[in-house]
């Protein structure tokens, strides 16, 4: 029987590379060069076998400076990407530094976009602590830590896809630790639904 | 959420973990690549996209 186990914050598979994989692969690869990023949310579920298919990639992002941001920019319209807006210092200031999430995909294909945000809120900020690294077919991604993701899609999200995807990762992942599930759910539950009704991730 | 989906979720989730990363990848492969392939045949624009999604400004997760 075969489960994917995290060892040592590493989760290597053997896995075939899909037109979603390798999109993220290449944005990432771009993304990378000017931050760290830590891939969240539904491609999650999605990279470790469940079987649905997504427009949106998300993401989180740490804070960049705009000069690192421009070049970013730069780099990926010549490699035939387009953003939310064809205009880096509103994508920056207007969106990203104002918390609002912005999409990059490849020109002439904009149903499939990543989308990403600057991590500011410590539920966003630990999963760059708490990421995991995921090793397949000579490649590495950084994704959310799996009990976090299950605490999050379970517990926040709620909605039938996000129930569905929760309990995947749990069916599919060995050495799952409720403990840790149920301190990211307390560390949501006091962001979003105590502390700030309004908050959004 | 009802009984069947989950079930289905389950169900394929057995699948998952009972055979290699090869046998389940090559199905999950099949499958998301078939439905990438056929949203490229729409060529749908970016403003039609932030249409159908209801807002180009959507929150992450």
């Amino acid at each position: 029987m075969v489960h994917f186990k995290v060892e040592g914050g590493v989760v290597a598979l053997e896995k075939e590379i899909t037109k979603l994989d390798q999109f993220a692969l290449d944005v990432v690869g771009l993304v990378q060069k000017y931050t760290d990023y830590v891939i969240i949310s539904g491609y999650v579920s999605i990279f470790f076998g469940r079987a649905r298919a997504t427009e949106d990639i998300d993401m989180f992002i740490k804070n960049l400076s705009y000069d690192l941001f421009s070049a970013l920019y730069e780099e990926s319209v010549t490699k035939g990407y387009e953003w939310t807006v064809d205009n880096p210092e509103d994508l920056y200031f207007e969106y990203l530094k104002k918390c609002v999430p912005i999409c990059i995909w490849r020109k002439a294909f904009p149903l499939l976009r990543i989308e990403m945000k600057i991590a500011t809120k410590p539920s966003q900020l630990i999963q760059f602590q708490d990421k995991i690294t995921v090793k397949f077919k000579g490649q590495t991604l950084f994704m959310a830590n799996i009990e976090g993701q299950i605490a999050y899609k379970r517990y926040i999200a709620k909605s039938e896809k996000d129930l569905a995807d929760a309990r995947h990762l749990e069916l599919v992942f060995q050495g799952i630790n409720p403990a840790k599930i149920q301190h990211y759910r307390k560390l949501f539950e006091e962001e979003f639904n105590e502390g700030n009704p309004h908050a959004e991730r | 959420m009802k009984e069947t989906r989950m079930q289905n979720v389950e169900r394929w989730a057995a699948f998952v973990r009972e055979h290699t990363d090869a046998e389940w990848s090559r199905l999950q492969k099949e499958l998301i690549d078939s439905q990438i392939e056929n949203a490229q045949q729409i060529h749908l624009t970016k403003e039609q996209v932030a249409q159908i999604h209801g807002s180009a400004h959507k929150e992450a997760q």
